[in-house]
């Protein structure tokens, strides 16, 4: 029974857990729920994002988003639930198979990006992404 | 565990976080960044089945004083570890759990003055054998 883990991403999730014992400024970083707990979400450039969402579901938001980009460092990111009104530009609608990596290229560029899945029925789910 | 850490962690009262089935809630001001002394606990869940989580004791000059790091598959409903490193008994070892099984089987790593070759052995036994430990788990 395997997990079909990628490589790639066990990789990355190695590298988190050797920042969280060498790097303070990594800890602080990692976000704080309101329950107290620290959860990361570690991914490739090239995961959907949909795959990222669906981790959420058990993490619940915030949470960290953690990402390693070929033999880049890695980079740090915080994923929020925002309200529609609660953010100054439009929301971008996402295909749920876009890559991780689209995402951070936009934070790259804006600092956050505000999004919701253009499968959503009802009442869009809305995000906000940004660096840590 | 050594004399001297022993009666450094009951002279410091770091908590203990080695070996304890879970670790309680951290309080609400958990964001208050690194105080020595203090459990963290990070959970990063790598599927829809599978996580690693990750508390750790750092102290006043960065160096880890206590650590758990635990590989864990969801079973049913619950969370089971299945492998763990951590510093219980005054040494860092090492469980390895079956399903349906009682107790782990021990195997001692290091002494707590190698704690972060420990934690490095650790890293390495986990995300190496990631899907052996998780076969040996399952299938034994």
């Amino acid at each position: 029974m395997a997990s079909g883990i990628s490589q790639d991403r066990l990789q990355a999730a190695r590298e988190v857990v050797t920042l969280l014992r060498t790097d303070r400024s990594f800890r602080d970083s990692i976000v704080v729920n309101p329950c107290g707990e620290r959860p990361i979400l570690v991914a490739t450039v090239d995961d959907p994002m949909e795959d990222v969402l669906r981790r959420v579901e058990s993490t619940g938001l915030p949470v960290t988003l953690c990402v390693r980009a070929g033999s880049a460092s890695i980079t740090v990111a915080t994923l929020r639930p925002v309200e529609p009104d609660d953010h100054p530009g439009d929301s971008t609608p996402i295909d749920p198979r876009a890559s991780v990596g689209m995402f951070i290229s936009l934070v790259w560029m804006n600092r956050t990006v505000a999004f919701h899945l253009e499968t959503c029925n009802a009442r869009a789910a809305e995000y906000e992404l940004e660096f840590a | 565990m050594t004399k001297a850490k022993g009666r450094h962690r009951r002279e410091s009262q770091l908590p203990e976080i080695s070996g304890a089935p879970e670790v309680a809630e951290a309080s609400p001001d958990a964001d208050e960044g690194d105080e020595p002394g203090k459990v963290e606990e990070y959970k990063a869940p790598l599927g829809e089945s599978d996580r690693v989580v990750v508390r750790i004791v750092i102290g006043m000059r960065g160096q880890p004083l206590d650590f758990a790091l635990i590989q864990q598959v969801r079973d049913g409903e619950r969370w089971r570890d299945v492998v763990r490193y951590d510093c219980s008994h005054g040494e860092v070892h090492e469980d390895r759990y079956m399903k349906g099984q009682k107790g782990a089987t021990k195997k001692e790593i290091c002494g707590l003055a190698e704690i972060e070759d420990g934690y490095k052995i650790a890293e390495d036994a986990i995300f190496d054998g990631w899907e052996e430990n998780r076969r040996r788990y399952f299938d034994g």
